[in-house]
């Protein structure tokens, strides 16, 4: 016998699935929606007597894909930023000391990218001097957020923490070993840094005045025509971006320094340190956990929570933006 | 959906996720008696028990061991 079924108003009953959506889902698309980062357009396909979790989750997908991701496309990066919305309750890294529920959004650097830098680094010192150094040092700037950067400079630290003993050079790590120091396995500063001018690496360099930022600028626009002008407006505008604020996504609080190294320099070929960095990463790896994000954006899931944050998000992203632009002039430069 | 809708509908999810933690019986947990080592004692070590403690209480200078009323059944103290 067939049954009749009953007609529906299409309205009646509603079904609203929003078990597998956590509380933080409902109050960060709530208060998107209140801000207008939800277009009504998002809205219209939905019906109101079925909702999903996964339609919340792509209204706030959607919604931050809207408001943050034109500084989150790099061309050369592969730095990215994540929302994370812990599902657990007791996702103690985003609770507030009040006990507020927070989401986050996480920077990470993704694969590093080979570089060699020597070439438009030695033209630009040659330019000016001066101009050389002071242009790998606004590069660096942005870099010191992912650990320490793999630049030349970045290097020569490295050996003098992993094999110097702090020093400038093995002297002092030698003379421990007294008659037998030509046999010892520690890397010479001359075969390291064989055919890099010591402006690229070291830090105090007596008789050279350092360029200011001021006339970093000035001699940026004043370059402009030359093969590395490109280069230097690009860092010129890297480092105005940077002196905005210092807004940029806090590291984690409860590890050290991330060791996460979005771009790899050589000088004259793209391995150049790789021995040294190699190092440095297997006795990072030894000391532990690494902290889960370069850095970390984190909210609560209110109108206000978003509107403090979004500077934040926004400005890493603009840093991050402005880094990848100056990373594909060097790549583009022809001497 | 209305924009209105949509915030009406997740407000009302909101609102019944928090009355439902505020109405929510408190649930009491029931204490769990344990004995000796952590085991738990049922109706049978119970009586060994009681007839322990009663022939301890009549004669409080009593030195040897007890008999005990279900032979099968010897208290844990024992």
């Amino acid at each position: 016998m067939l049954l009749s079924l009953p007609v529906l108003a299409p309205e009646v009953p509603a079904v609203i699935e929003f078990s597998p959506a956590g509380e933080r889902h409902l109050r960060l698309v709530l208060a998107m929606s209140r801000m207008g980062m939800i277009l009504d357009e998002d809205l219209a396909s939905l019906r109101r007597t079925r909702m999903s979790a996964n339609a919340i989750r792509v209204l706030i997908e959607k919604g931050w894909q809207r408001a943050v991701s034109g500084d989150y496309e790099y061309k050369l990066l592969s730095a990215y930023a994540r929302l994370i919305l812990p599902s657990e309750d007791d996702a103690q890294e985003f609770i507030s000391e009040d006990g507020t529920p927070l989401v986050g959004v996480a920077i990470n650097a993704g694969q590093p990218e080979w570089m060699t830098i020597g070439p438009v680094f030695k033209a630009i010192e040659e330019l000016h001097p001066g101009l050389g150094r002071k242009a790998l040092k606004v590069l660096e700037s942005p870099l010191c957020h992912f650990g320490m950067p793999h630049t030349p400079g970045g290097a020569f630290e490295l050996c003098q923490q992993l094999y110097w003993q702090g020093e400038e050079d093995e002297t002092t790590a030698l003379e421990e070993w007294g008659d037998e120091a030509d046999d010892a396995d520690i890397p010479r500063r001359a075969v390291m840094f064989d055919g890099i001018p010591e402006w690229a690496y070291l830090t105090h360099l007596e008789g050279q005045h350092p360029i200011a930022d001021e006339e970093f600028h000035a001699l940026a626009v004043q370059y402009a025509a030359h093969p590395a002008g490109k280069l230097l407006s690009a860092l010129s505008r890297l480092l105005t971006i940077e002196a905005e604020s210092d807004l940029f996504a806090p590291a984690h609080d409860g590890y050290g320094w991330s060791n996460e190294p979005p771009i790899v320099c050589g000088w004259d070929t793209e391995q150049d340190f790789d021995a040294i960095f190699d190092d440095n990463y297997r006795y990072y790896c030894e000391s532990g956990e690494e902290p889960p994000w370069v850095g970390c954006v984190k909210f609560a899931c209110t109108e206000e929570g978003i509107a403090n944050a979004l500077p934040s998000i926004r400005h890493t992203g603009s840093v991050l933006s402005a880094l990848d632009t100056a990373l594909n002039e060097i790549r583009n430069f022809q001497p | 959906m209305k924009r209105s809708d949509f915030e009406a509908m997740v407000e009302g999810v909101l609102l019944d996720m928090t009355t439902d933690m505020v109405e929510r019986p408190i649930k009491k947990e029931h204490a769990k008696k344990r004995g000796i080592g952590g085991l738990i004692y049922g109706e049978a070590e119970r009586t060994v028990a009681n007839a322990v403690s009663r022939l301890a209480a009549a004669n409080p200078r009593i030195n040897k061991p007890l008999v005990a009323p279900v032979p099968e059944l010897v208290p844990p103290c024992f």
